[in-house]
């Protein structure tokens, strides 16, 4: 009996470790195609503006956010007629991933404030909006179709 | 007895159980809490209502965006649209020689006032290293009054954030989103007021003051408020001002409007603001129309 018992907990041990161990790794050994992963988004939604790539954006005016502690970035932008935006970051290796998301999410309760009175569909999309956080990327979209995005993130991780 | 000397093995496993629970509650809870904390975000106050709100396209005018290249924020301008300038008659300062043309290092000690469509501009045309106190439904009045310039809780007003930084040139374009003010020698009083207080505040620029741009057709011939023929008179009234105020105006509708008028049909989806390709035209028409200080 005791050495049944003995096998139980080992077992256990092992079990309960493998997954702990399983999870940090899949934290932080993501890598993701973001030119792939906003193409499929924009092929996939149907966005009222026009979004363009924004190739020399300061990351620091529009974001908030040091270039310096970015590793990599893509940005797309409308005319300004609507909220919907792409900005996927990904973080430096020596940088607090959670100082950079309590930056965007000043980016996103600024933007949400900018909308307010302004434009009502608008401020609710950026209400709905949240930072996903992927490893070390940092992925927001401002969408009509949430569901798109999160599917297509979804889809990027395979 | 036997069931005593179990006692370790059933402690370890009751605590590498907790532990791990621990562990994955936490490393799960970051995720949670980063997708969700902004929806605890509180609501700022209401301030004062701007007015202009873009209407949604119709359901069928939505078309499927497709990923625009990097190289055509970049491409050359000579594959811009061809515009034709008119002469000068129509700006108070109509002296031969009055413009000069200059190239993007004349910006770089520029400042930028301006609503959403300025916003686009800084975002669309091009433009490096120029400073942009903007903010989505911007007007005169609350350029004064409403803290807008900065991020989180650090922000102050427009007139605020100019005292911050000398600059060399300061343009200015509102005016769209006070087109529905009932009373438009309001919106000059408090126009005048702005340009005193940028004066004051920038002794040594020199003051540009932009043209209203119009609106589309289908925007303008729909719009009881937002249309062509009430931005026109207000445009006027602004070049009169600029005349009063001794700056500079400039009518950036010599470039972005047909000849009837109306925002050139392409340049915008939703008949108000610009898209990329007309935004560098109007980052290029801005660099033929800057004073030639030496007339």
């Amino acid at each position: 009996m005791t050495a049944i018992r003995k096998f139980v907990v080992f077992s256990l041990l092992i079990a309960l470790i493998g997954i702990a161990a399983g999870c940090a790794r899949s934290d932080k050994n993501v890598t993701i195609n973001l030119e792939a992963l906003a193409n499929s988004i924009l092929e996939q939604t149907l966005f009222e503006d026009t979004l363009s790539l924004i190739d020399n954006i300061s990351l620091e005016i529009n974001f908030g956010v040091k270039p310096e502690t970015i590793e990599e970035s893509l940005v797309y932008m409308g005319t300004g007629a609507t909220a919907e935006m792409i900005a996927f970051f990904k973080v430096a290796p020596d940088t607090d991933v959670s100082e950079v998301i309590k930056t965007l999410e000043v980016y996103l309760s600024d933007s949400e404030s900018a909308w307010d009175d302004y434009n009502p569909a608008a401020y609710d999309m950026v209400k709905q909006t949240t930072i996903v956080k992927k490893g070390r990327y940092l992925l927001i979209c401002i969408t009509p179709d949430k569901a798109v995005f999160e599917k297509a993130v979804e889809a990027a991780l395979e | 007895m036997s069931s005593r000397k179990n006692h370790p093995s059933l402690y370890l496993l009751l605590f590498i159980v907790f532990v791990s629970v621990v562990f994955l509650m936490g490393s799960h809870w970051s995720l949670l809490h980063t997708q969700e904390s902004k929806n605890d975000l509180e609501t700022l106050a209401v301030l004062e209502k701007p007015i202009t709100e873009p209407e949604s396209e119709p359901e069928q005018s939505k078309v499927k965006n497709v990923p625009i290249p990097s190289r055509d924020i970049r491409e050359p301008l000579s594959d811009l649209p061809e515009i034709v300038y008119e002469s000068d008659k129509r700006f108070n300062l109509s002296a031969e020689g009055v413009w000069k043309t200059v190239d993007e290092t004349y910006f770089q000690d520029a400042v930028f006032i301006g609503d959403s469509r300025t916003q686009g501009f800084q975002i669309q045309s091009g433009i490096k290293n120029a400073t942009f106190f903007t903010a989505k439904g911007l007007m005169v009045n609350t350029a004064l009054s409403k803290p807008v310039i900065g991020k989180g809780e650090h922000k102050v007003t427009v007139v605020d954030a100019l005292k911050n930084k000398a600059f060399g040139k300061v343009y200015i374009m509102l005016g769209i989103n006070e087109l529905g003010w009932p009373d438009d020698s309001e919106f000059v009083k408090t126009y005048a007021k702005l340009i005193d207080a940028v004066i004051a505040s920038q002794p040594n620029a020199i003051v540009y003051i932009q043209s209203i741009i119009n609106v589309s057709e289908e925007k303008s011939s729909k719009d009881p408020v937002y249309n062509n023929k009430n931005i026109a008179h207000y445009n006027e009234l602004i070049q009169k001002l600029a005349t009063e105020k001794e700056v500079v105006y400039i009518d950036l509708n010599e470039v972005l409007a047909d000849p009837s008028g109306n925002l050139y049909k392409e340049a915008s989806n939703d008949g108000v603001h610009l898209n990329p390709v007309y935004c560098k035209v109007w980052y290029r028409f801005l660099k033929t129309r800057a004073l030639n200080q030496e007339v």
